[in-house]
């Protein structure tokens, strides 16, 4: 059962300098239990995909398309029916758990507020909150659930953020760059917990990241996204062994075990995209079509597609 | 906490010693310090002749023939030994005595007055940032402008004007009973309300662009959650630190303030001490209102160091 | 679930570089860009031109007094009305901005000049001249408000320039500190330090490349700081300090038009006004410069 459908989803940001147009024409579906990585460098405009489906973008913010979440539209729901899902239906694990807990508030009430704020009483929250504390292996729970988070390791606050994520029994959690700015032993037990999650529960996960390691390793599909608009997308096996995408192909030899080798050039700016492909500058195998001729998404398989005029072929 | 506690109380005392030793000397150095001046004030006329008898006799009994350095030592070392700050030119009683029957109302007026800048400027402040740009906020803005620019004792006519000489509410001047508190500690709020009122909305604004704000709002919690449990408690932590600079505003304040109530406080007391050439009134006023205000500020910075978990004591 | 909160506040970044563009440039852009600060602007230069230009402007002496038509409201002869002494009271709020234009531009000149002098000294050298010069502003920091200037000028008497330097012993180590945190962010700078290697004279760093880029926040303390110095001047003129008779200045008609208050209170009124009035420019001024040398102003993009 499809439980999340964008359909054609653009996001710009007004400014003094023009608008920015962060996401362009996004489409892909997410099934219940699956977990969807979206992948690209910074600037790629993946982060705002994962604030707009639960709206967290700046007000003066546009937002066109739709995002069937469950067979409505939160794109035309009201703010407190949209505040209403979050938390409960769609959770976010917050890129930089460091700056996303309150620094003066101990780490057992972040947890708990929340269960406060759906109603139960401040005693069955914390038990609530204790028990979540040991689930997400942040032991002993007796001392963590005091602590603040100043006093954590970088990897105990993903655990944390983590934990408040996984309170509500969500359908959808998006997680947003779990593991930016943590070292490799929290990056490595942040990969631990995500596949657990999605071993263990039904929620549908949807993985925001340039970490392409940790997407291989618990993705079940991909999307590559380049400077606004998917690329590329399709299950995991097929972008990782086979990638189409010229811009995939050079993500993927980037990645420390395949050599580092890096993709020279910078991706366009936001504000002034090119007329054809946004990729043609950096390409190695482009022609006078992809200076010219934008390109459209492919419709290959239930899911698949790539964005290119000269795709590699699968 | 100890050790830091001993060096702050250090400091505290080395600068009251430092303080009164400038106000000391700089208040004896000058012109109107002179035997002469205080000969004239105390025993003629101002408009008289001066003889060499009368300024003898006056250095004699007020201690003024040491050198400088000699008669501060002398006048450190009788305050500590026997609590005596001097015998006051005008009213030949002991300096103590007049201080403490000035004391009480000074402190009345101004814990008052504290009070309302604490509890009207926070919550105003807080006001103002939760409606940002909107009806209430744009009001809030621009009475703060207003009262900032207001002088305290104009306000203070203008409010003995409306409400007691016209409206007949509260009595004019005095000192006694609530009522006559209520024109004083208003008009000496208003300035450092309009301030504290304009730190509390930056800072308040500052911590809602924090993410742990857009966390929480991500965690689904409800509005006052948010505003009350997350922004409001770090928002206010920078502002105890100010807190206590304006209450030495406030004290400077009083000074005026006391003198259009005709509140009998220390205000009253060094200003009719200056008029008078009563140097040591001026100076054990001028080193009470110093050690108030140094006081007060090492309050604050433990409290401060109470309410925030992150600083922890070496 | 209580009210949702339906705004999420903008998020703000530091600029992420410095344009190429000329400082003169970007100040004629922001300027341009801030209505509110031209129109301060032109009623600052109308107020100066108004205060030099008094004896031209006011219809009166405002020394002459004319007992016969004191405590007068307003009329065509006396806009503003009369004082207790019957003197013009338009006239004399004219000239009592001369006085406090005047106090307050030498006090914030002096305390701007010491404050800023002690403080670069204090960050450049370091050590124990740092260690002595910082001891002697918190000393004087310790003394709350103009509390100080008010003991001082009692003693040493009334005059224009007492009150300024009055004034200014209480105002010059805030700027101490200010400049000394300043100067000591940009003191390990490249180009400081280069020139440092270079051999350049301590004097001339300081004054090439130490002050000019710690100098802009303590300017803006200035402007802001020339509003508390004529809210301090009148404080203390209010109470009968520092202004000799014969001056006028706005403290002092109020604190002389206070025993008249219940039967003339335009007294009282009209330089209060004035004070506000004045004051609120040069805060709405200060307030306009900072908003203007802010460098936090561009809105992030959550990319």
């Amino acid at each position: 059962m499809t439980l999340l459908d964008v359909q054609s989803l653009n996001v710009h940001f007004p400014t003094r300098q023009g608008a920015v147009h962060a996401s362009r024409d996004i489409s892909f579906r997410l099934e219940a239990g699956e977990v969807l990585g979206l992948v690209g460098e910074t600037g790629s405009g993946k982060s705002v995909i994962g604030q707009a489906i639960i709206r967290l973008l700046p007000s003066g913010t546009r937002i066109a398309g739709r995002i069937i979440f469950s067979g409505q539209d939160l794109t035309a729901l009201s703010e407190s029916a949209i505040h209403a899902l979050r938390g409960s239906s769609i959770s976010l694990i917050p890129q930089n758990p460091s700056g996303a807990l309150n620094p003066v508030m101990a780490s057992g009430r972040q947890i708990a507020e929340f269960f406060e704020s759906q109603g139960r009483s401040r005693t069955a929250a914390r038990v609530r909150a204790r028990e979540l504390l040991a689930a997400v292996g942040l032991v002993p729970v007796d001392r963590i659930e005091r602590e603040y988070p100043h006093q954590l390791s970088g990897g105990m606050r993903q655990r944390l953020a983590t934990s408040i994520a996984l309170g509500g029994d969500p359908g959808l959690i998006i997680a947003d760059e779990p593991t930016k700015g943590l070292d490799y032993r929290a990056r490595e037990t942040t990969a631990r917990l995500l596949r657990e999650i999605h071993t263990t529960g039904q929620a549908a996960l949807l993985l925001i990241t340039h970490d392409l390691d940790l997407a291989e390793r618990i993705c079940d599909r991909i999307a590559v996204l380049y400077a606004g608009e998917i690329v590329e997308i399709g299950t995991a096996a097929q972008v990782f062994s086979a990638p189409r995408h010229p811009y995939t192909r050079a993500l993927i030899r980037a990645i420390p075990k395949n050599g580092l080798a890096p993709l020279p050039g910078q991706s366009p700016s936001l504000t002034a995209l090119p007329k054809g492909c946004a990729f043609a500058d950096r390409c190695s195998c482009g022609t006078d079509r992809c200076g010219l001729e934008h390109p459209l998404l492919t419709q290959e398989g239930p899911d698949g597609g790539v964005r290119c005029h000269h795709p590699f072929s699968a | 906490m100890h050790h830091y506690l001993i060096k702050r109380l250090a400091f505290l005392v080395l600068t009251i010693v430092a303080a009164s030793a400038l106000a000391f000397v700089l208040l004896h150095a000058v012109p109107g310090g002179s035997a002469e001046t205080i000969a004239r004030h105390t025993l003629v006329g101002l408009e008289d002749e001066v003889s060499e008898q009368m300024i003898t006799e006056v250095s004699d009994q007020y201690d003024l023939v040491d050198p400088l350095w000699q008669q501060y030592l002398n006048w450190v070392y009788r305050a500590v030994r026997y609590g005596d700050l001097g015998t006051s030119f005008v009213y030949h009683e002991p300096v103590t005595r007049l201080l403490t029957l000035a004391l009480p109302p000074t402190l009345i007026l101004a814990a008052t007055s504290m009070l309302i800048v604490i509890v009207a400027g926070i919550s105003l402040g807080i006001y103002s940032a939760v409606r940002e740009n909107r009806a209430g906020d744009l009001i809030v803005r621009c009475a703060t402008v207003f009262s900032i620019s207001f002088p305290s004792f104009w306000i203070a006519l203008m409010l003995m004007l409306v409400f007691s000489l016209t409206l007949n509410w509260l009595p004019v001047t005095g000192y006694g009973t609530p009522a006559h508190l209520v024109l004083p500690a208003l008009a000496l709020a208003l300035h450092p309300t309009a301030v504290v009122v304009r730190i509390v909305r930056t800072s308040m604004l500052e911590t809602l662009g924090q993410p742990y704000i857009t966390f929480a709002v991500a965690k689904g919690l409800s509005f006052g959650q948010i505003v009350w449990n997350h922004a409001v408690k770090n928002a206010l932590i920078p502002v105890t630190t100010v807190l206590g600079v304006y209450f030495g505003h406030l004290l400077a304040g009083a000074v005026i303030i006391e003198n259009i109530f005709a509140w009998p406080g220390i205000g009253h007391l060094l200003v009719d001490g200056v008029f008078s050439h009563d140097i040591p009134i001026v100076t054990s006023c001028i080193v009470v209102i110093v050690t108030m205000f140094l006081v007060v500020n090492l309050s604050v910075d433990l409290l401060y160091r109470i309410i925030d978990p992150r600083i922890s004591y070496e | 679930m209580s009210e949702p909160l339906t705004t999420i506040p903008p998020v703000w970044k530091p600029k992420a570089e410095q344009t190429a563009e000329t400082s003169s440039g970007r100040w004629r852009r922001e300027i341009r860009r801030r209505p509110g600060f031209q129109i301060g602007l032109v009623l600052l230069g109308l107020l100066v031109a108004a205060a030099i230009c008094a004896p031209l402007i006011a219809p009166y002496n405002p020394g002459t007094t004319n007992l016969k038509e004191k405590n007068q409201g307003p009329s065509s002869a006396h806009p503003w009305g009369t004082d207790y002494l019957g003197r013009d009271l338009f006239s004399r709020t004219l000239y009592g901005a001369q006085t406090s234009l005047l106090i307050a531009f030498m006090t914030v000149g002096i305390a701007f000049a010491v404050g800023t002098t002690v403080g670069c000294m204090a960050a450049y050298y370091g050590g124990i001249v740092d260690e002595g010069l910082s001891r002697c502003v918190d000393l004087f920091l310790a003394f709350p408000g103009i509390i100080f200037s008010l003991a001082l000028l009692g003693l040493i008497g009334a005059g224009v320039l007492n009150m300024v330097l009055a004034l200014a012993l209480s105002q010059w180590a805030t700027y101490a500190r200010l400049m000394r945190g300043q100067v000591l962010s940009v003191k390990n700078m490249d180009y400081v330090l280069s020139a440092r290697t270079g051999g350049l004279p301590d004097r001339l760093i300081m004054v090439r490349h130490l002050v000019p880029n710690a100098i802009m926040p303590v300017l803006i303390l200035a402007t802001l700081d020339i509003g508390h110095v004529i809210l301090a001047t009148a404080g203390l003129s209010f109470l009968g300090l520092g202004i000799p008779p014969g001056i006028p200045e706005w403290g002092a008609m109020i604190g002389a038009g206070k025993e008249f208050i219940r039967m003339a209170p335009l007294n009282v009124i009209v330089p209060g006004l004035a004070i506000t009035g004045v004051v609120l420019l040069f805060n709405i001024l200060g307030e306009g410069l900072r908003e203007i040398l802010d460098t936090r102003e561009e809105q992030v993009i959550p990319l």
